[in-house]
């Protein structure tokens, strides 16, 4: 799917941004000025004014820098100040994203409405169906009385000129647990009991109103320590940027990461041990077993389907166990997980092998802003060479694949669930009573992680790239 | 044989990130008919995104010419126009 849009393209121009300034070491002096640069007081607005812009890139750079922008309490704070709270190291927070209420266009609730298309007809098929009595004829035109209609949309499929629209929130619409709603001023928010940290709500939004907070200036600044930092590398990254591994390695290398590892060395791990699990349970009598790799859906069962807990693999994730391999080797290094996931942000905040994570858009902004082109770089080799298919956990399907490459009596009757949705949701809570797979994979984004919600490439694209390298072996 | 119209389309890290990637799909994209009036080819960076006034990433080249800120929409569209130009 295309993840390409002008609220995704700003957001990643401001990382670009901040990124030059943080390598030229003037960020804190130049911050303030970036909304002014990208908004001249002479040049064209996106919203109503180039101030409503620049008030907006404020506060999506203050998310840049790792805050939350719930927790502004002086508006006239300037972000040079929020830089120097950062680089001081408090600014990482465990709600990894945050509504930038300025932007947050406070879509009015969903609802139907008829258009100007309504032509006001004899036969009347909306005020027909509607099981509510909701819609009435007022001056030769429907009209739908909002404070009784349910959303059932049948005027909307009654109606042979189309004149009912659905009017969605877009954010609300694709959050598949209700975490997201409107308060009572009408601007989103967030449910941090709820939220699942899927992340779908970042580009569903077409204002561009949710961000992650990043760790950015955390990494640069340990970066530019004397420890040692390592970048663990997610399997998706192989399908983003269009060239071979090598080059993707090296360009960490070039940005100053001292080592470099995979995480599909865990997934091996992850593989054996779920294989075994999933045999030991089938002989104890289990009915079936899901996979935990994708930690929005181990959150989205934590959270929402407790009947469902109890068949959830119990095996530890790929990023622990390779996580938890190079900290053995570098017991005092930086271990950075770079990842297209928002909930892997939230797994590695609670995860003590983990110090901080960077998403592949942030890499890639990182790369522009050192004038790093890949195409062009030498080939690095990784430190570790894990099995190709362990790189396929980044693909729908590549879990299941594994477990049978580990044993291939298990898994026959394997069950994929590619995205999840309200819909996938309601399936979820009923697989406890009725399951037709012993196996069942869970990806929270469609298509896997190669889907994840900073990606880089198209995931039609990423999911061929790494299909390519794991048959090429 | 009627010279085909060269199309290249810069893959370098910076067009890539700002909505390049997208691009790789072309092939997928494009009509029969208008595939078979191309060469296609990619490139590393054309360094065209430092040039003030060549507009905005991801970036193109159609006979030559520099097209800014290409969606597959938009660069479909440039080639139709350049076939029709050679027509003319």
């Amino acid at each position: 799917m295309s993840v390409i849009n002008n609220a995704v393209l700003i957001r990643r121009e401001l990382l670009t941004r901040v990124m030059r300034h943080l390598l030229s070491g003037d960020l804190e002096k130049e911050l303030d000025r970036i909304p002014l640069e990208m908004r001249p007081r002479k040049g064209e607005p996106v919203r109503c004014c180039v101030y409503k812009d620049r008030a907006v890139i404020k506060y999506k750079l203050m998310a840049i820098l790792g805050f939350n922008i719930a927790d502004e309490t002086d508006e006239l704070t300037p972000l040079s100040e929020y830089y120097h709270m950062a680089a001081a190291g408090n600014s990482l927070r465990e709600g990894i994203l945050t509504v930038v209420d300025e932007a947050c266009s406070a879509c009015r609730k969903t609802s139907y409405q008829v258009s100007n298309m309504c032509r006001g007809c004899v036969a009347r098929q909306c005020v027909n169906s509607c099981p509510k009595n909701a819609i009435s004829i007022k001056y030769g035109k429907a009209r739908i009385d909002n404070s009784i209609c349910v959303n059932c949309g049948r005027c909307h499929q009654a109606c042979p000129f189309h004149a009912v629209v659905y009017l969605p929130v877009p954010c609300e619409e694709v959050c598949p647990v209700g975490a997201i709603n409107r308060n009572a001023g009408g601007v989103e928010e967030i449910d941090r009991e709820k939220c699942i940290f899927c992340g779908k709500c970042i580009n569903a939004c077409p204002f561009g109103a949710v961000m992650e907070m990043t760790h950015l200036i955390h990494i640069f600044r340990e970066i530019s320590s004397d420890r040692e930092v390592v970048a663990l590398l997610a399997p998706a990254i192989w399908g983003q940027f269009g060239t071979e591994p090598g080059r993707i390695i090296q360009g960490f290398k070039m940005l100053g990461f001292n080592h470099v590892y995979e995480i599909a060395s865990g997934a091996e791990t992850t593989a054996r041990e779920e294989a075994r699990e999933l045999a030991d349970r089938m002989a104890r009598g289990d009915s079936f077993m899901t996979s935990s790799c994708c930690p929005a859906y181990t959150n989205l069962v934590e959270k929402h389907i407790p009947s469902l807990k109890p068949f959830v693999s119990d095996t530890p994730t790929p990023m622990h166990f390779s996580a938890a391999e190079v900290r053995k080797r570098h017991p005092d290094g930086c271990i950075v997980v770079v990842s297209p996931c928002t909930a892997k942000r939230h797994e590695a905040f609670n995860d003590p092998m983990v110090d901080y994570t960077l998403s592949f858009e942030e890499y890639g902004a990182w790369l522009v802003a050192s004038g790093i082109d890949l195409k062009t770089v030498d080939s690095a080799i990784t430190e570790t060479t894990p099995e190709k298919w362990a790189r396929g956990f980044a693909v729908t399907g590549g879990v299941t694949n594994a477990i049978r490459r580990v044993d291939n009596n298990l898994a026959s009757e394997s069950k994929q669930i590619d995205g999840i949705n309200k819909s996938s949701v309601r399936l979820l809570k009923s697989l406890p009573q009725n399951c037709d797979a012993t196996f069942v994979e869970i990806m929270s984004c469609e298509g896997g992680c190669v889907g994840g919600c900073n990606v880089v490439s198209n995931s039609k694209i990423a999911a061929r790239e790494v299909q390519k390298l794991i048959a090429e072996s | 044989m009627k010279k085909k119209i060269e199309i290249i389309i810069c893959a370098g890290t910076h067009c890539y990130l700002m909505g390049g990637s997208e691009l790789q799909l072309f092939n997928d994209f494009i009509p029969a008919e208008v595939s078979r009036k191309i060469t296609l080819k990619g490139s590393p960076c054309l360094d065209l995104c430092d040039k003030r006034g060549e507009g905005k990433p991801p970036f193109a080249m159609v006979n030559g010419r520099v097209v800014s800120n290409v969606t597959l929409e938009s660069l479909l569209q440039e080639i139709e126009n350049e076939i029709r130009m050679e027509e003319e």
